[in-house]
């Protein structure tokens, strides 16, 4: 594998992009599978009070025989509620180990969203110590119907992503189909160099 | 002039005020009027807190418990009046869901709807 497709694989895997809210209900659990050629990344996790969730992540990187465990904690750590939108700040982290060779790693970030039931836009910071990398991450989402609640909600999501290392910066841009029903989240993104798949879903 | 103008922007006010005030609340319901609930995934979590209310009538929506529009930003809360009806509760689940409660009405045995204040939480 090239070392930029190694590395846009790593920003799938190691910029923790959030599909939905890091933080959801108090009690929440969720289940979360992200799929692609190269990389499968699970997780599951609960929200233990309405501002701080914990989980686990186990990542298989398919194409280079390495996989790593992790334990994740998001925290709120601010949100406003309005009538017409709602918008968040969160902190994210994870602390890990890759599983090959035995090295630990660590993730720190901070993610900010606003949405209503039309617009949504997301940007993320996060910083990985495995390879001293930071990635920006933006979504740019919308609907074309407004879904009610038992409806099934179709999002189109343009989401870049910047992946800083050393002095050089790679790019990526990706169109994401986003499935939206009840507690069920589904996600397709392609754009010729990387696929993924996303499944999620909160109980 | 001016108070024409007035006139017709309070009468306007009081139709759309008017409009707000008139949904439709069912025997023994409790609705909440939230902020923020824009997205299904998020309001799911909503509809599970509120499913633990001690005072739920969970005959009327079965397994959903809580009826949630967001069109409206209402939840309809059925209600089982031999049990002790705690407004607080609810609010406390739905700020545990992580939106604001901003209105209360009820309509307990047909007495008619009322607004109630809303009590603040402790964050």
């Amino acid at each position: 594998m090239n070392i930029k497709k190694l590395i846009l694989c790593c920003l799938i895997l190691f910029s923790g992009i959030e599909a939905a809210h890091p933080v959801i209900f108090k009690g929440g659990k969720v289940v979360w599978l992200i799929d692609s050629p190269n990389v499968t990344d699970i997780r599951l996790g609960k929200t233990f009070t309405r501002n701080w969730y914990s989980g686990i992540r186990v990542v298989d990187h398919k194409s280079n025989d390495e996989s790593f465990v992790a334990s994740n904690n998001n925290i709120l750590i601010k949100r406003w509620n309005n009538r017409h939108y709602q918008s968040n700040i969160y902190g994210l982290s994870s602390i890990g180990l890759n599983l090959n060779s035995k090295k630990s790693m660590y993730n720190l970030g901070l993610h900010a969203d606003w949405e209503t039931r039309r617009f949504m836009v997301m940007h993320m910071i996060d910083y990985a110590s495995y390879d001293q990398s930071i990635t920006h991450t933006a979504r740019l989402a919308f609907t074309p119907k407004i879904a009610s609640y038992k409806e099934t909600a179709v999002w189109i999501i343009g989401e870049y992503s910047n992946h800083q290392i050393d002095s050089n910066n790679y790019e990526n841009i990706l169109p994401v189909i986003r499935l939206l029903k009840n507690n069920y989240l589904v996600e397709f993104g392609g754009n010729g160099n990387d696929t993924f798949f996303t499944f999620m879903v909160h109980f | 002039m001016n108070k024409y103008i007035l006139g017709l922007v309070m009468l306007l006010a009081s139709f759309a005020y008017g409009q707000d005030s008139t949904f439709n609340i069912k025997k023994n319901e409790l609705v909440l009027e939230v902020n923020g609930m824009v997205c299904a995934m998020c309001a799911f979590g909503v509809q599970e807190g509120l499913s633990k209310l001690s005072f739920l009538d969970k005959k009327k929506f079965k397994a959903d418990g809580v009826e949630v529009d967001l069109d409206s930003q209402m939840i309809y809360i059925p209600i089982d009046l031999s049990k002790k009806v705690d407004e607080f509760e609810a609010m406390q689940l739905v700020k545990d869901a992580g939106y604001d409660t901003i209105a209360i009405y009820t309509n307990y045995d047909s007495k008619g709807i009322k607004k109630k204040s809303v009590p603040k939480l402790a964050s």
